[in-house]
């Protein structure tokens, strides 16, 4: 049994219980989401008893049109939305919280007015910064780095407004890497990046996928074509 | 002072009033000092039993009121005047600012609001300007006539009064300074939080898919702990420094 049960799912305890997901990341092989249905409102449904079936050691693409349902699968996965009828099993025991095995990456700034350091670990204290300078400069974000004024602990200004878009999605992408959860769920993570910095960041999740089970959500056929296996959702 | 004097003289209309306006204001200052000295002769007069005194006094009292109330009545006719006066060209003058505006800064603006926003923000404008000159030269012209006439008294009386004067001008001059710093420092205080606060709650996904909250629940306290501290601050600065303090509210409410 994975996770931890719906009651206790806020505050500190699921913070604790979710920085164990560090040390879950070898151990969960697949995830498998079955029957989900799900539907605003209750009227028109999205998500019509879909199965999703993610293996650890390739990266699944999720494509279709604007929609389609991709969000709400992925809120689904994340826990964010409840779908009744879903049934969730990783390496083929039940789990009632898989959201807790996630970290996820936006394609939009999710970034708070707090330090680097602090905007990649989300407060947690377990992560040293030269783990989050070495995540950076994998991703290409080198020189980036050495000319923050403080290092890692340089403040982001309010909305980010001082970082371009490929810094901020470097961030939110780091933020997933470096969570240690086992199932990484990337929305558009090559979006913002130039073809030298999404390079760094396939040659990243290339290493990763080894460990992990990675799902990205892109329009992009190039990013298609790296993935070892497509969902294809139809509006 | 300057920059108030420059607007308001700005307006060809009510330039020659605001300076019979500030004349009738210095006048009014030099009047009311005539009250001490009706005192002074009247006890003089009661002292020395002169009937002469007395009635001598008496007359300056009763023209000293004549002449205080007759001032008062015509300066708040013109002051009157004078602010309908500036109200009109400064209205006319924004109006014809807002005509030359580009149309995408009046598009979402309804005729109605804009008007009685425009005439709002130029009663505002001149009443607070005018009153506040006025009020400055009032006070300024009070003071040197009241040294001047605490020398004619007692010189020696007018030197302690004086220093106390500038004492009292230097610790106001820094009082004034810390209060306007605690205000700027409040302002940008409760700013920078309720940004804080905003981005939080536009990040709510990635804060519930990373079981974060407690610990930016946790900055948010610290934050607002801070901007309590600040107005607490701001507070004790601002009330500590009114002679009213008593009746005031605490930040809390």
């Amino acid at each position: 049994m994975y996770g931890a049960t719906a009651a206790g799912r806020t505050g500190a305890d699921s913070e604790r219980r979710a920085d164990k997901g560090h040390s879950a990341a070898r151990e969960v092989r697949s995830l498998t989401a079955s029957d989900i249905r799900y539907a605003f409102d209750g009227e028109k449904e999205i998500l019509h008893g879909l199965t999703v079936s993610l293996k650890k050691g390739g990266m699944t693409a999720l494509v279709g049109e604007s929609g389609s349902g991709k969000t709400t699968l992925l809120k689904v996965l994340m826990g964010l939305y409840e779908s009744p009828s879903a049934r969730f099993a990783v390496n083929g025991g039940s789990a009632t919280d898989p959201g807790a095995l996630v970290a996820y990456a936006s394609s939009e700034s999710q970034l708070f007015p707090v330090s680097v350091y602090e905007n990649i670990t989300m407060g947690r204290t377990d992560i040293p910064p030269e783990k989050c300078a070495a995540m950076i400069r994998r991703l290409g974000f080198s020189s980036w780095l050495e000319g923050l004024p403080d290092g890692l602990d340089t403040v982001l200004a309010e909305n980010a407004v001082n970082l371009s878009g490929g810094q901020r999605q470097m961030i939110n992408n780091a933020r997933a890497l470096l969570s240690g959860r086992p199932v990484l769920i990337l929305d558009e993570p090559f979006s913002a990046l130039d073809p030298e910095r999404q390079q760094c960041l396939l040659d990243v999740l290339a290493d990763e996928k080894q460990r992990r089970i990675i799902l990205i959500t892109s329009h992009r056929p190039d990013t298609v074509a790296v993935c070892d296996q497509v969902i294809q959702l139809e509006a | 002072m300057k920059k108030i004097y420059r607007f308001l003289s700005e307006y060809p209309s009510g330039k020659s009033l605001l300076w019979l306006c500030l004349l009738l204001q210095a006048l009014f200052a030099l009047v009311s000092l005539s009250t001490p000295e009706v005192l002074r002769l009247g006890t003089n007069a009661v002292e020395a039993r002169s009937a002469d005194g007395l009635v001598k006094t008496g007359v300056l009292a009763a023209v000293a009121t004549i002449v205080y109330l007759s001032l008062d009545a015509a300066l708040s006719i013109l002051q009157c005047k004078l602010q309908n006066r500036l109200e009109q060209s400064v209205q006319q003058r924004m109006i014809r600012k807002m005509i030359s505006l580009k149309k995408i800064c009046l598009q979402d603006q309804k005729a109605g609001a804009l008007i009685t926003g425009i005439i709002n923000n130029a009663t505002q404008a001149v009443g607070d300007s005018l009153y506040t000159l006025i009020g400055a030269v009032e006070g300024g012209i009070t003071i040197l006539l009241g040294i001047a006439y605490m020398g004619y008294v007692e010189w020696r009386l007018m030197l302690c009064v004086l220093a106390y004067n500038i004492l009292l001008r230097i610790g106001g001059s820094y009082v004034e300074k810390r209060l306007k710093e605690n205000r700027k420092e409040v302002i940008s205080v409760t700013k920078t939080n309720n940004a804080f606060l905003i981005n939080l709650l536009s990040n709510m996904l990635t804060l519930r898919v990373f079981r974060r909250g407690s610990h930016f629940n946790r900055l948010l306290q610290e934050r607002e702990r801070q901007t309590l501290r600040t107005s607490w601050k701001a507070f004790v600065w601002s009330n500590g420094c009114r002679p009213d303090r008593g009746r005031q509210r605490t930040p809390g409410g």
